[in-house]
């Protein structure tokens, strides 16, 4: 509710500067009125209209009165003036040029579509005090490498094609097949960096940092996706595996017979059966090798899009060499405009998690200059009025989800479905692609109130991510929030049972009967109101800690800063410069000083913490300082431990005084210490370890 | 010339950073406008059939 969606919208110009930006934003016609638009799809189901879907990277046509996919927010269709027939053929000027067509105004039941009404750009002025950009990227165009083939083939397929192939609603419906011939493909392979790390054809010098785990992610699932043996084998320069539970992600790839061949292919021709004949040289034995494979996917890499050149020129915003947004190592959501952040892949290119981690440390950025305008212009949420349905009897609704084929790929979710309507209190059941989904939500409240439920069951993922939409809903519908249950039947379900199926249902019965029963005696539950203890913890005084600290710190929180050693800086003390020369020592005693010195921040040294108790916030902590306890109390903690580096027992470590972990080495660097000069000519060894 | 703060965020993208982002300020007490140049948000992450390295949904 505090935000507002523009969408088919641009910035157009931009004026002022940090706390006060005056944006003007180019709105394109959507054509259809939001207002009253069902999402009933008549219009698009009427429109003769083809276009390729750019939702399923032009493998499937949509029409041109269309939605993006199925669960797109807003739930509102469009219709693209660039291709619409009444639209080509001259719209409404005048009778004689006029278009023609309007089969979809002709058939809309609630009077969107006025093609009689004037349609053009709209643009409005709006007043912000930050930008935070994250126009994301494009993925990379391979048909500049004539070796692959991209263009002639139908079975060479970029990264986001082969995934728009394996997803339960692209063209495939999640049953993979072969562009060529709608045959299933039994053997893949996966060529990787297509447009990274490569100034060849491209200019793109730079690791793309996601292809090598969404080839290892796609290669694992495709089994998921075809029936009986499935060959996969991906051809590898170097294989990258640096994020959490990535090297074991890659290593349970290897455990599932994926194949590994660190080669690049070097020419693809015409298979013998369809698909395609890749050549290679086999690096182990230098034989050149010719296999046949159904499909080939490039694991293509990310870049900017084109048309962000023209943003950041109108924004002022400097792009590095590949056109990212250009920051430093030492605050990289910063442009180099003041109240202007670069996240997510304009920023470099990342994966979700990096990109979300990112993005949030934009938000915080954004908020800090603006934080005494907090709270001026949002507004509060308010839902109905509450029902009492204390008095009356239960009235269960049970939403059956199939969760594209997460779970109807196991559970016969139909019967299931069947099943659920003979159980005590059920007044009405139905099954959903995705219950989760903003137009199931608008079906869930029309079913509250077309039945009058007051109970809701919904079978389908984990309350962890899913319960507090539901819940929402049921607030929507003037229900109180409690009187809800979900029955996890994905993940304690068809997720372990896949290759059960029947079983799985008769499991998937009981969870439901169990979730209907208890939905049945479940009893309003009301929310206390209690006062939260604004001010925060931050536990470790190391870069990390000291930039939690500060983005806390100047936003107005009182924040306690606890540091187990005498000195803040961690590791950092140990690093000579960044990889791009940027000196660390600088930037590291700038930020102790602020830190030192901020009115918000209590900065305890020599301070542990010895006990914590409480929930969020109110928590109360001991905490050893200098030998003696003392009790703390804060609202939210940070923890910013920090990493310790690998002591090894091995290598000579600690035996003969010329070999170092790299820590030690680059405080060497530092320090200039003799042993240096020792080493001069004897060359330098790397062997790694982080613990 | 001063002029006062707004405490309105605008951000440019409708992809997963960007509602991250919107989500993170509004829920901060901001204003925010989400600009996304096509007909609904989601971007790239919307097309992706599962996640690494954990195999979720995407959707």
């Amino acid at each position: 509710m505090n935000i507002e969606l523009l969408t088919l919208a641009e910035v157009d110009a931009i004026s002022g500067s940090e706390g006060n930006f005056k944006v003007t934003i180019k709105e394109k016609p959507r054509v259809v009125d939001m207002e009253k638009c069902i999402a009933c799809n008549l219009c698009a189901e009427k429109c003769p209209k083809k276009v390729p879907d750019e939702y399923n990277m032009g493998l499937a046509p949509r029409k041109s009165a269309y939605i993006k996919y199925g669960q797109t927010v807003p739930l509102k269709y469009a219709i693209e003036p660039e291709t619409c027939i009444f639209f080509v053929k001259g719209g409404n000027k005048g009778k004689q040029g006029g278009g023609k067509c309007r089969a979809c105004e002709k058939y809309c039941p609630t009077g969107a579509i006025d093609f009689d009404q004037e349609h053009k750009d709209e643009y409005r002025d709006v007043n912000v005090g930050s930008i935070i950009l994250t126009p994301g990227f494009t993925s990379f165009d391979p048909s500049v490498y004539d070796q692959y083939q991209y263009s002639n083939f139908k079975d060479v397929v970029t990264g986001l094609e082969y995934e728009r192939l394996l997803s339960s609603n692209g063209p495939c419906m999640g049953h993979l097949t072969r562009p060529s011939d709608g045959k299933e493909p039994k053997k893949i392979a996966w060529l990787q960096c297509v447009g990274s790390r490569s100034m060849n054809k491209c200019d793109n010098g730079y690791c793309s940092s996601v292809c090598c785990m969404y080839a290892i992610k796609q290669a694992i699932v495709t089994a998921d996706h075809t029936t009986g043996d499935i060959e996969q084998t991906i051809f590898y320069m170097d294989i990258r595996t640096h994020g959490k539970e990535f090297d074991n992600y890659f290593g349970l790839a290897k455990a599932v017979g994926v194949n590994f061949v660190n080669s690049r292919i070097h020419s693809v021709t015409p298979g013998n059966d369809g698909g395609v004949e890749v050549e290679y040289f086999n690096e182990n034995t230098g034989q050149r090798v010719v296999e046949d494979y159904d499909m080939l996917v490039l694991s293509t890499g990310l870049e900017v899009s084109k048309g962000l050149q023209e943003l950041a020129g109108k924004l002022n915003v400097k792009l590095d060499k590949y056109n990212f947004a250009e920051s430093s190592s030492f605050a990289p959501s910063a442009t180099n405009i003041p109240g202007i952040f670069a996240s997510g892949c304009f920023q470099s290119p990342k994966d979700i998690p990096q990109s979300v981690t990112d993005a949030s440390a934009s938000a915080a950025s954004a908020s800090v200059a603006l934080s005494s305008q907090r709270g001026t212009l949002a507004k509060e949420r308010t839902f109905p009025p509450e029902k009492d349905v204390a008095a009356e009897e239960p009235r269960v609704g049970v939403f059956v989800c199939s969760c594209g084929i997460n779970i109807a790929g196991t559970i016969d979710v139909k019967e299931l479905t069947e099943y659920a309507k003979g159980l005590p209190n059920v007044v009405f059941v139905d099954n959903n692609l995705f219950s989760c989904s903003q137009d199931t939500q608008v079906l869930i409240k029309e079913k509250i109130k077309e039945h009058n439920l007051n109970r809701m069951v919904v079978a389908a993922c984990t309350p962890r991510t899913h319960e507090p939409l539901f819940r929402e809903t049921m607030k929507d519908s003037g229900l109180n929030e409690y009187l809800f249950e979900m029955a996890n039947i994905r993940n304690q379900n068809s997720w372990v049972h896949s290759k059960e199926p029947e079983l799985a249902l008769q499991k998937a019965k009981d969870q439901v009967r169990m979730a209907v029963a208890k939905a049945s005696m479940l009893q309003p539950l009301e929310h206390l109101t209690v006062n939260v203890n604004q001010s925060a913890l931050v536990i470790g005084g190391g870069i990390s800690g000291m930039i939690s600290a500060l983005g806390l710190a100047d936003q107005g929180y009182e924040t306690i800063l606890l540091e187990k050693t005498d000195r803040l800086g961690g590791n950092a003390w140990s690093l000579s410069t960044t990889w791009r020369g940027e000196e660390v020592k600088p930037f590291l005693e700038d930020l102790i000083s602020r830190v030192e010195n901020h009115p918000n921040i209590k900065l305890y040294k020599n301070a542990q913490l010895k006990t914590n108790m409480g929930a969020v916030g109110d928590f109360v902590s001991e905490v050893d300082i200098d030998g003696e306890k003392r009790a703390i109390r804060y609202g939210i903690a940070v923890v910013c431990t920090g990493g310790k580096e690998l002591k090894p027992d091995e290598y000579l470590y600690g035996q003969d005084e010329r070999v170092f972990t790299h820590l030690e080495f680059d405080k060497e660097l530092i320090d200039h210490k003799p042993a240096l000069e020792k080493a001069k000519g004897a060359g330098v060894h790397s062997v790694r370890g982080f613990a | 010339m001063s002029q006062e703060k707004v405490g309105a965020v605008m951000v440019v993208g409708g992809g997963i950073a960007g509602i991250q982002s919107a989500l993170d300020l509004a829920d901060a007490g901001y204003y925010v406008y989400l600009v996304e140049k096509t007909a609904g948000i989601g971007g790239v992450m919307s097309q992706l059939d599962k996640t690494f390295p954990t195999n979720d949904c995407s959707m």
